[in-house]
């Protein structure tokens, strides 16, 4: 399986060289250089070498990321849940190209990809477990972490793939991971708003691996999980995909769409607001069930926040910096709710890229018209978040006496990051356009957002407890708004543009 | 009105695939471009449209470097978003096209005259046959009335009905569009064009099909690329 794994990717490498004018003139590469089978089997033996390595690299561009972003020892609550929300999908079972072509083509059984992918990315975390820990506590200049870091990668890869198998058989899985998502979020925001010993985290962890472990092996739920894979061996890409398909999957359109009503909103809407609403009436999955389950957090968030003044766990002093630690607590929420990539992604795949083919849809007054529809429902989604923050900064001020001032910076950095998080994406769609129809090669200016996105959702932000945070958020925003509005007015009908 | 190519060029690499391209195209008729798979009657088609930028040349309309806005292209893989009925695309479309006279109380009288069922105007796009979305695609390009009207590889999926109805629509405009339709199909290019010509070797060639030898004329040229 891994001579058939090399030779793919070595293939999918060689095709990239030789189709870059450049590169391949550079390295004189020729198009026989496939049918070079003494040198594929010579490269062959550097594979896992290579595969390790590259694995290294990443980890070391990611401490390299952290390190930018990281200030204190706070930071490791942020990488925990990061940890966390990843160990919530299998990494195993992700469907891709190579796993289609071992199954189909070359017919390897199910269970020998699956201890395969598992072996494979057992080392991408030992060298992970290796290399994070150690990096992160000379950054904090803090080792009293280590043990639990390298314990929790584990557990997480353990959690991700045993999770699955437990869960294989229910009907509607979501009932399970939602609460228990919610449940883990909140648990570890308390960790860190208390300052509780995060080893006390292991305990949960411990019970939760000899219970899994017991639970497979007694019922063999492995075998069983095979079994169902084997059976659906002709609908194999439907069994996959239904697992994890994260291209095209996040942008599909609701499931049980009834146009029955449509003439009723053809006499109220018209043109592009028509258009608009039944898109977002036929998408509700895309923003609707994330905004909900990020209200529904935000609440047991605030709920949490609010007893803990109100039980007077915070002193008055501390007040500034509690409030700072739930603004970032609220940052790192925004983005991991975020539906503001999704849902410029489905505009892109299900609609714009169709309609972009017509010459009406290209010129600058519609590109521009569309446009201020579509900011305008990135408004409407943050309202709510925005009134649930003011409400509860209300109470703190007039039912619990809080200092005004933090509280006031607090609602204001709500309102600019909901709306941030929001239309940024938005604008950078509407003026760099950077998908192309399979959303699989985003251009590399979203990703180099994405990083800064990423860096900074994750980086210690002492700064929000500047007096006059407040005031300078509205400027910004402001600003941000009418420049890139200007940008787009000017810019999108040459830069939104469809990419096959 | 005329359609005015000049010295177009355009390669992929290595590979060219337009040279030094002359044609002029007229109001009134309607070109079939007949070339193999691969003769670059689509890069042609995305040249003329501004979806792709060409390496060297010019193209008129009327004496005036050609605006995008001027041309319909009918694509070969249908262009509709999937999450709209066909009635509501339809109506949307009416909206955005009101200035070139279209109405979103007449959406029905369209499908009329394609002949589309009157259940499938309700249903999602997404539920449609490609001989359906075709349908849908091309009603709307005809009905804003382009100046130029390209039509990459239409009726093939059409059926007989369907392929007739297009016909009609298509011959009401065409004394005031310059239409050009690409096929690979003979029988297409005879039954539907006033003139045939081929994209061989990177440039347009004029064939008579009036006279006795026409077609294997053309296997002729095809086959000597």
């Amino acid at each position: 399986m891994n001579e058939i794994l090399f030779r793919l990717k070595y293939n999918s490498l060689l095709h990239w060289v030789i189709n870059g004018k450049i590169i391949s003139k550079i390295f004189r590469v020729k198009e026989k250089a496939y049918r070079d089978y003494q040198l594929k089997h010579s490269l062959q033996k550097y594979m896992p070498a290579f595969d390790v390595l590259s694995d290294v690299i990443k980890h070391l561009i990611y401490l390299l990321v952290v390190s930018f972003a990281s200030f204190n020892a706070n930071d490791f609550v942020i990488w925990f849940m990061f940890l966390m929300v990843g160990g919530f999908s299998t990494k195993i079972l992700n469907y891709d190209a190579d796993m289609q072509i071992l199954f189909q083509s070359f017919k390897i059984p199910f269970k020998d990809i699956f201890y395969f992918k598992l072996k494979r990315r057992f080392i991408n975390r030992l060298s992970y477990a290796l290399i994070f820990p150690i990096g992160f506590s000379l950054i904090i200049n803090d080792f009293s972490y280590i043990p639990l870091m390298v314990f929790s990668i584990f557990f997480f890869m353990y959690f991700a793939e045993s999770f699955t198998l437990l869960i294989f058989k229910i009907k509607k899985p979501a009932v399970i991971q939602y609460p228990l998502y919610i449940g883990m979020v909140v648990i570890c925001l308390a960790f860190g708003f208390l300052h509780l010993n995060f080893y006390y985290l292991m305990i949960p962890m411990v019970i939760y691996l000899i219970a899994s472990f017991i639970v497979i092996r007694k019922q063999k739920r492995a075998d069983l999980f095979f079994d169902v894979f084997m059976k659906n061996i002709r609908d194999f890409d439907e069994s996959i995909k239904s697992l994890d398909d994260l291209f095209t999957k996040e942008t599909e359109m609701d499931k049980n769409v009834n146009p029955e009503k449509s003439l009723s909103i053809i006499q109220k809407y018209k043109s592009y607001n028509l258009y608009q609403y039944l898109f977002l009436s036929r998408h509700k999955r895309i923003w609707f069930k994330p905004l909900r389950n990020s209200i529904l957090i935000q609440l047991a968030v605030y709920l949490v926040f609010t007893s803990i003044l109100y039980l007077d766990i915070v002193p008055e002093a501390d007040y500034q910096l509690t409030i700072v630690t739930l603004t970032n607590a609220y940052i790192f929420l925004l983005y991991l709710f975020d539906t503001g990539q999704k849902l410029i992604k489905a505009y892109y795949r299900n609609g714009d890229y169709h309609l972009l083919h017509y010459a009406f849809y290209r010129r600058k007054n519609e590109v521009y018209k569309q446009f201020l529809i579509r900011l305008k429902d990135a408004f409407v989604f943050s309202l709510v978040p925005i009134l649930i923050g003011s409400f509860f900064s209300l109470i703190w001020i007039f039912g619990l006496k809080m200092p005004v001032g933090p509280t006031f910076n607090f609602i204001i950095s709500v309102i600019f990051f909901t709306l941030f998080f929001n239309i940024h994406y938005l604008f950078i769609y509407y003026i760099f356009q950077p998908y192309n129809y399979d959303l699989d090669k985003p251009r590399f200016i979203l990703t180099l957002f994405n990083i800064g996105i990423y860096t900074f959702a994750y980086m210690d932000k002492p700064w929000l407890a500047y007096k006059y945070l407040g005031v300078i958020f509205i400027i910004i925003l402001i600003f941000y708004i009418i420049i890139s509005t200007i940008l787009v007015y000017h810019f999108a009908p040459k830069t939104f543009k469809y990419r096959d | 009105m005329q359609l005015k190519i000049e010295n177009l060029s355009k390669s992929f690499g290595d590979l060219k695939v337009l040279i030094d391209l002359n044609y002029t195209f007229e109001k009134g008729k309607i070109y079939a471009i007949l070339g193999k798979n691969g003769s670059g009657k689509t890069t042609l088609f995305n040249c003329i449209s501004e979806e792709m930028e060409f390496d060297k040349g010019n193209i008129y309309l009327d004496d005036e470097i050609i605006n995008h806005q001027d041309v319909g292209f009918v694509y070969t893989e249908p262009m509709l978003p999937l999450f709209l009925t066909g009635f509501e695309f339809l109506t949307f479309f009416a909206d955005i096209h009101q200035d070139k006279g279209l109405n979103r109380d007449e959406v029905d009288s369209y499908f009329d005259r394609i002949d589309f069922n009157e259940d499938d105007r309700h249903r999602l796009i997404k539920e449609y046959s490609t001989g359906m979305k075709n349908k849908l695609q091309m009603l709307c390009i005809i009905l804003t009335k382009p100046k130029v009207l390209l039509l990459d590889e239409p009726l093939t999926s059409l059926d007989l009905v369907s392929s007739m109805n297009m016909k009609k629509e298509l011959l009401k405009i065409k004394d005031d569009t310059i239409m050009i339709l690409s096929t690979h199909i003979l029988q297409i290019a005879k039954d539907i064009s006033d003139e045939i010509v081929i994209l061989t070797k990177g440039k347009l060639l004029d064939v008579d099909e009036t006279a006795d030898d026409f077609e294997q004329t053309v296997l002729e040229i095809l086959q000597d690329e």
